[in-house]
């Protein structure tokens, strides 16, 4: 008996070490994302503990900015990017009838280099000095000359995570461009399957930079060159404008899939077409163009030449120009629709509301002379966790709930995923409004110990925290209950009442393989 | 009843607002961040008053039909228009307020901030002195031991003072890694970066101590860097001033301190700069930061221990000391370390600010220069003599701390001026380099020089360290006058 156990594990193990199924692999990025959310999760919440009080709580400043760089870092190469790789998996062929993707060794091997890139990171605790701490924007001086030993895994996960989004992109790009149905052109795809064929063009083009970056930091570390080392010649501004001209667009590139998801949710649950629908194609398409020319309003107060910056400040506060298309077309496929509440439309609700509120801020930030008074405070911390928690990580849970039953063919409890939305929007906004005015009244980012008048909201943000982070549980619950412990009511193939699109004339759960023959078009 | 109800719920407001600040800068600041936020307010309001309309009135459960329209190409073309005009309108007030906030000013008082781990280092560059500024905030009071003071992180041993009703110029460069330098109610953050000297202007219009801290993190220690400004009277400044220069210290390598002297002193000295990173009980915290309980530096030999302090560790946090302690107090703060924590065993010995004057090599860096007044120079007679005299003056205030008292700046970042192309070429360029600085360098615009300053700094330069029109041909050497610049202001 003992034997067969084994062997069945074995080959379990086997099955998902060389998995090639599109299927298989989006469910390995979502199942890591998840693990990794919880990972960077449980160092935010070391993080908001050691805040709750002035004073040195448990935590030595050294370690402190160690979470700080490592929660950054795994959030979002970590978490966020892979459950998005894992939604553009599953999705893009489904939703475009193709059989798999377009190169699914390649598939296989971007996904498992991840594990590895992230063992690097998280065990480079071992190294001399411990993790990496000068936050996960590493500027230099500080990380070069002054990054302990650990720095350098972190340049090695780095580029791996970067060789491996590049092949997800690639294969992406190949996907949509050359697997689509033959009688879907490209205004007919599905404006998720836009949104993450824009983003893989974005990051084809972002990550070389990256790479760029982090290698000309490893040879002023070890190989005596002078780029950022002003007594060498070199110039530590130069660091900031290369990590800023990958680090702007990359948070697009968190983004705009979050819109896709978004806009597959609406209309599904208004009961109504997506409103606008080519204009939010072209909404997507202006975000990522103006992304590249947006990243010196990072860096407005390094002494950039004023001309410079109003030219910046005006590209960063046109980019509210298409972000509110995306909005005005999410209120307007509402308007005079069919409304209902499910566990997904109340997250992609409460996405448009606070990602919104999130934007506002971000056009504050954008304005040259009031930056001066927000950048480094925790107004941008507030800022863009609004944007990224509430705008990105609910678009995540969004899509979850959305697609969950399609993947799995089993409903999950409503009653608990609305717990779920409430307790964790509720939270998440006890979490991050106090912040904005804990910027306001002068208290700088990535510090570990503050003035006594910061002590009242810092308090109700650490509440907020700790009730979103326990809130994340009921989410683990549902997955375990659903996927692992195969409880739940039988899923149709539409899932929903007013499902449009290629993947829910699958059966529920999806076939390990799926239009092997190219499906015909749907009639409207 | 009313009334008092609005003014108190407008004062809790505040209190979470940003701060209006006390400079001219800071109010328009204040009023462009409340601008933006009202303009957010009522976007926001009528975005989701639609939407929460809709979800009001638009739902399944009353049982409404769906409407069947997919778009609207007018109201598309509205919200793209709209939104775009608004948003160049309010990029026209905020650019005006850069642009003003850019102007050069007449500075009347300058002061470079130098970033460094973990302190501010204030340099009076019209008066020749500096001295650093450190956090004060005892450790009890972090660890919980006492309880914590209003200024709890956010006060310094020796703040830096300004004038009012002044235009003072603030220059900020770093040492070490970026820094950032924010004092809310200037609404002045700049960065600190090393090889980079950016610039910051501050009027202050009331009287009063402003704090603020470091923004740009730093390592191990950003969140204890705090920046205290004290604002004074002119009257005040002027006497706070006369007390700073009159600071005499003593020579003081000739002093001898007892053992008790000097434990006492070296432990202040320990708590100042030393115990944030190696602790209080000199445990350190390893293996990032040694300690020093039986160490090999602090029991080894004491010209080892000497050099730690004076020159630092390359590469590792341990800064160099020597220019920012006095030879008395890195005699004692040694002596410290080599009889606390149980070192008296393997070590124990006193060591003298003589030991410490002579690793220096006899040359007491960190002894202020005692020349600060600024020579008088009748300038209406422009002759060689005045222009050297004018020249060296500006030279060692302005030009030195880069470009060094031989002329030899720091190669590569602070290029020499002994027989460099500038300083032995056409005349017109070396004007026109000090008049318009080198972009992307350093080396800043001093158009704010008075014609004859620059005329006397010029024809210094061209007339030291071997630069003259014998070695170089007829472009190098020469007297510059004060015409010759201005002559070159109108040209650009």
């Amino acid at each position: 008996m003992g034997e067969v156990v084994a062997k069945g594990f074995r080959a379990k193990v086997t099955r998902w070490v060389t998995t090639t199924n599109h299927k298989d692999i989006g469910t390995l990025y979502l199942v890591f994302a998840l693990v990794m959310f919880f990972v960077a999760g449980l160092m935010a919440l070391l993080i908001r503990a050691e805040l709750f009080q002035p004073g040195t709580m448990f935590m030595h400043p050294n370690f402190y900015n160690q979470m700080v760089t490592l929660h950054g870092l795994v959030m979002i190469f970590g978490a966020v990017m892979p459950a998005l790789a894992g939604f553009a998996n599953w999705q893009i062929p489904l939703m475009i009838g193709a059989a798999d993707m377009a190169f699914p060794r390649m598939n296989n091997w971007s996904f498992w280099i991840l594990p590895f890139a992230f063992g690097l990171l998280l065990f480079s605790n071992f190294a001399e000095g411990g993790w990496p701490n000068f936050g996960w924007t590493f500027y230099a001086p500080l990380s070069s000359t002054y990054g302990p030993p650990s720095t350098d895994y972190m340049i090695l996960s780095i580029h791996l995570m970067g060789i491996s989004s590049i092949m997800a992109s690639i294969n992406i790009i190949a996907t949509i461009m050359t697997m689509r149905a033959k009688w879907m052109e490209y205004m007919d795809m599905p404006i998720f399957v836009w949104s993450w064929f824009i983003t893989a063009f974005l990051l084809i083009a972002i990550m070389p930079v990256l790479a760029v970056t982090v290698t000309m930091l490893l040879f002023d570390r070890h190989f005596g060159t002078s780029f950022f080392n002003a007594a060498g010649g070199g110039d530590p501004v130069l660091f900031q404008h290369l990590f800023w001209f990958f680090g702007h667009p990359e948070v697009y590139v968190l983004v705009m899939p979050a819109f896709g998801i978004i806009s597959e949710v609406v209309p599904t649950f208004a009961r109504k077409a997506l409103y606008g629908a080519k204009f939010m194609i072209y909404a997507i398409a202006c975000i990522a163009i103006l992304s590249f020319i947006v990243w010196v309003h990072h860096m407005f107060t390094t002494g950039v030449m004023a001309w410079v910056k109003i030219f910046f400040m005006i590209t960063t506060i046109v980019v509210a120009v298409p972000t509110g298309i995306k909005i005005f077309n999410w209120v307007g496929t509402l308007w005079k629709g069919a409304i209902s509440f499910e566990p997904p439309m109340l997250f992609a609700l409460s996405f448009i509301v606070l990602f919104t509120i999130g934007g506002f801020t971000g056009l504050m930030l954008g304005v040259v002379v009031a930056d001066y008074q927000y950048q480094d405070t925790y107004f941008v911390v507030a800022h863009f966790h609004h944007t990224i928690v509430s705008g990105v990580y609910f678009a995540i849970l969004t899509g979850v709930y959305y697609w969950l039953p399609k993947w799995s063919g089993r409903y999950y409890s409503f009653k608990l995923a609305n717990w779920h939305f409430w307790l964790s929007t509720i939270s998440v906004n006890l979490t991050f409004f106090p912040m904005y005015f804990l910027g306001l009244t002068g208290m700088p980012r990535r510090i570990p110990d503050y003035n006594i008048q910061f002590t009242d909201l810092n308090m109700l943000a650490t509440v907020g925290a700790m009730i979103f982070g326990i809130s994340q549980l009921i989410f683990l619950w549902i997955i375990i209950e659903n996927v692992f412990l195969k409880r739940g009511k039988p899923a149709t193939a539409a899932v929903w009442e007013a499902t449009k699109g290629l993947e829910w004339t699958v059966p529920s759960p999806a076939p390990h393989h799926t239009f092997m023959t190219e499906p015909s078009p749907i009639k409207e | 009843m009313y009334t008092l109800l609005l003014g108190s719920v407008s004062t809790i407001f505040a209190s979470y607002n940003m701060t209006q600040g006390v400079t001219p800068m800071s109010h328009r600041i204040y009023d462009i961040h409340m601008l933006m936020f009202y303009v957010c307010v009522i976007a926001g309001i009528a975005t989701f008053g639609v939407m929460f309309y809709a979800l009001l009135k638009h739902r399944k459960s009353l049982g409404v039909t769906p409407a069947q329209s997919k778009g609207h190409l007018a109201l598309e073309i509205i919200w793209t228009v709209v939104p775009l005009l608004i948003l160049l309108g309010l990029s026209y007030p905020a650019g005006k307020i850069l642009m003003d906030m850019d102007e050069a000013k007449e500075a009347e008082v300058n002061i470079l901030v130098t970033g460094l781990q973990w302190k501010w280092k204030y340099e009076y560059l019209d008066h020749g002195f500096s001295f650093y500024s450190n956090l004060s905030t005892p450790m009890a009071q972090r660890n919980g031991l006492e309880p914590k003071g209003e200024h709890y992180l956010l006060e310094v041993d020796e703040p830096v003072v300004v004038p009012i009703h002044t235009h003072v110029r603030f220059l900020f460069t770093s040492r070490d890694v970026n820094h950032s330098w924010w004092v809310p109610d200037f609404a002045v953050k700049v960065d600190c970066i090393p090889g980079y000297i950016n610039e910051g202007w501050v009027y202050v219009e009331k009287p009063g101590t402003y704090r603020g801290q470091c923004t740009e993190l730093c390592g191990m220690l950003h969140g204890f860097m705090p920046i205290v400004v004290e604002a004074k009277t002119q009257e005040d400044y002027q006497k706070w001033l006369a007390k700073r220069m009159d600071i005499v210290i003593q020579k003081e390598a000739d002093r001898v301190l007892t053992k008790d002297e000097a434990m006492k002193k070296g432990q202040q000295v320990y708590q100042v700069h030393c115990q944030s990173c190696h602790q209080a009980d000199g445990k350190g915290m390893p293996p990032a930061i040694p300690g020093m309980v039986g160490g090999k530096i602090t029991t080894g030999p004491v010209s080892g221990h000497v050099d730690v302090l004076l020159n630092g560790i390359k590469g590792t946090g341990m800064q160099a000391f020597g220019e920012q302690l006095t030879n008395e107090e890195i005699a004692a703060v040694i002596t410290y370390e080599r009889n606390a924590w149980g070192n008296d065993k393997k070590a124990g010995e006193l060591v003298q600010p003589k030991t410490i004057d002579q690793a220096r090599g006899g040359a007491a860096l960190a002894e202020p220069s005692q020349e600060v007044v600024k020579p008088k120079v009748d300038t209406s007679q422009w002759d060689s003599k005045t222009a050297m005299a004018v020249g060296k003056s500006v030279y060692d205030k302005n030009c030195q701390s880069c470009h060094q008292i031989n002329g030899e700046g720091m190669p590569p970042m602070f290029p020499s001026l002994k027989g460099s192309k500038v300083v032995v070429g056409p005349v017109s360029q070396h004007i026109q380099l000090l008049l318009m600085g080198v972009k992307g360098t350093a080396m800043a615009s001093f158009a704010w020089m008075s014609d004859e300053e620059i005329a006397g700094v010029i024809t210094y330069k061209r007339n030291s360290w071997g630069n003259n029109e014998i070695k170089y041909g007829k472009d190098a050497g020469g007297l510059i006058t004060p015409a010759e610049v201005k002559a070159m202001r109108g040209a650009k």
